[in-house]
């Protein structure tokens, strides 16, 4: 079962074309990654319902993403790019506010939340930093019980030690096999801590779905001179870069000769490479 | 909708208090200097515009975006809105109308204070109504520039299709017909602009 399907999605805007087909399967976590202006924070507008498809067709928690879905965003906590509280408002108003919006609001577990993330409940928003307005709406996302979070860049402007508390509190929460999270980033670090799916969006086309784990199987980096990289299998190649002492390609393991010394790559390495084959 | 009438309880006190306390010193003085209507129709004209301010809030601080990643429908986000004014104009209007309606008619001067009460709920109740939808289809900048344009124009068209100033009107009608009458045609108005405001609202995107 999925917590969420975009099937044959586009969205056309004027000079930006968006195309996605991407599922999530219950009780996992999925990372998007993408470049700005790539089109995470479209796609994840769209799954809300705030924004709808030219094409396709989208389900969440199993409910088509129409008119009738405001309801079923009562399951599902969200995380916007940009903190989105008014200015004069504290923590404890928030709260409050939240309380008559969410029928599953848990003022016990918005209270924990608050003090586990260190958030002053009396100071006004305005006097937040971003990294404490961000773990405000990170606070109220998971303060009602819902089966699915949404997260858009949650942890930018959060300092290490913080964003390292915040992924483990995402990871926590899918414990529970019915919860789900899709967060998107571009602090690919963090995704590779936490997700067990990776999605790599570039300019509006998504280039691959795949388990974090094997998609690290799957490829790994070579540094040969430009001979030798030519002596490999074109398909073996998946990307390159010129380094220092010659080149760095990125290629699939499976058709790496065995003599051939192939190291782990990491997500953003495995990005980069990609996006930059891509735009060649 | 309970929690974003609260959100705006809390923003009108923690933004317009500067705007309640003005108008409350403008109807005290209205009774006082019983000579210019200026201070009973400006507290009034305040009341409609605070939900108004409320909205230019909402989309400074994305709240408007926000909104729609929660249960709330763009209706109910509207509705709020159309609430608050009741609360803010029609509230502002019973309290200009009973303290100006006790002094005339202790006068004697029921008449006048009909006449009054008209131009009241013109104002309490069509303003916001012009107002609410073209912010709501355009965005607070846009949509106060058109409202201006829209008031003008109406203005215009109603003093040439009358053949008179507004303030001749009750005299050709009485008082209290014409109190019944602006008040079918406000309640009408107002009904219709909260339609409307749902309509254009629903179909905008951010």
């Amino acid at each position: 079962m999925n917590a969420f399907e975009l099937k044959q999605v586009r969205k056309n805007y004027p000079g930006f074309s968006l195309s996605v087909d991407l599922a999530l399967p219950k009780g996992c976590i999925l990372g998007l990654i993408g470049e700005n202006g790539a089109g995470k924070s479209t796609t994840i507008k769209m799954l809300l319902g705030m924004t709808k498809p030219d094409e396709g067709s989208i389900t969440v928690l199993e409910h088509p993403v129409d008119e009738s879905f405001a309801p079923v965003r009562e399951d599902v906590g969200v995380v916007l790019d940009e903190p989105a509280f008014p200015d004069c408002l504290t923590a404890t108003q928030v709260g409050s506010i939240m309380a008559d919006i969410y029928q599953n609001w848990d003022a016990a577990e918005y209270g924990a939340l608050l003090d586990k993330l260190d958030l002053p409940r009396d100071k006004k928003f305005k006097d937040f930093s971003r990294g404490m307005k961000m773990k405000l709406s990170i606070a109220v996302a998971m303060a009602h019980k819902a089966k699915l979070l949404i997260l858009d860049e949650p942890t930018s402007g959060l300092d290490p030690v913080v964003r390292d508390e915040v992924v483990e509190l995402f990871s926590e929460f899918t414990r529970d096999e019915e919860h789900s999270v899709l967060i998107s980033s571009h602090i690919v670090s963090d995704l590779e801590k936490l997700c067990d799916y990776v999605a790599f969006l570039h300019k509006g086309e998504l280039l691959l779905c795949k388990e974090k784990d094997k998609l690290l199987e799957e490829y790994g980096l070579v540094l040969c001179t430009r001979e030798q990289l030519e002596s490999l299998p074109v398909t073996a190649v998946a990307g390159t870069q010129d380094s220092l002492f010659g080149v760095t390609a990125l290629i699939r393991r499976e058709q790496a000769p065995e003599d051939l010394a192939v190291i782990p790559v990491g997500l953003e390495d495995l990005f980069v490479t990609m996006i930059k084959e891509v735009d060649k | 909708m309970k929690g974003l009438l609260k959100k705006d309880l809390y923003m009108t006190w923690a933004y317009s208090k500067i705007f309640l306390l003005m108008s409350l010193i403008f109807v005290a003085v209205s009774v006082l200097s019983q000579a210019s209507l200026f201070f009973i129709f400006y507290p009034l004209l305040m009341a409609g515009i605070l939900p108004v301010s409320l909205l230019s809030y909402d989309e400074r601080f994305r709240w408007n975006v926000y909104c729609d990643a929660t249960p709330l429908t763009r209706r109910q986000q509207v509705t709020e809105k159309y609430l608050l004014t009741l609360l803010y104009s029609v509230g502002m209007l019973l309290l200009l109308a009973l303290i100006h309606g006790i002094r005339l008619i202790s006068q004697g001067q029921t008449g006048e204070f009909l006449e009054m009460l008209s131009f009241m709920v013109i104002l309490a109740l069509v303003s916001p109504a012009l107002m609410l939808p073209l912010l709501f289809r355009l965005g607070p900048e846009r949509g106060r520039l058109a409202y201006f344009g829209l008031f003008a124009v109406l203005l215009l068209f109603v003093t040439m299709l009358t053949g008179k100033s507004m303030a001749d009107i009750p005299a050709t009608s009485g008082p209290l017909g014409f109190l019944l009458a602006t008040l079918a045609v406000s309640v009408l108005l107002f009904l219709g602009s909260w339609w409307l405001s749902m309509r254009w609202y629903d179909k905008r995107e951010f």
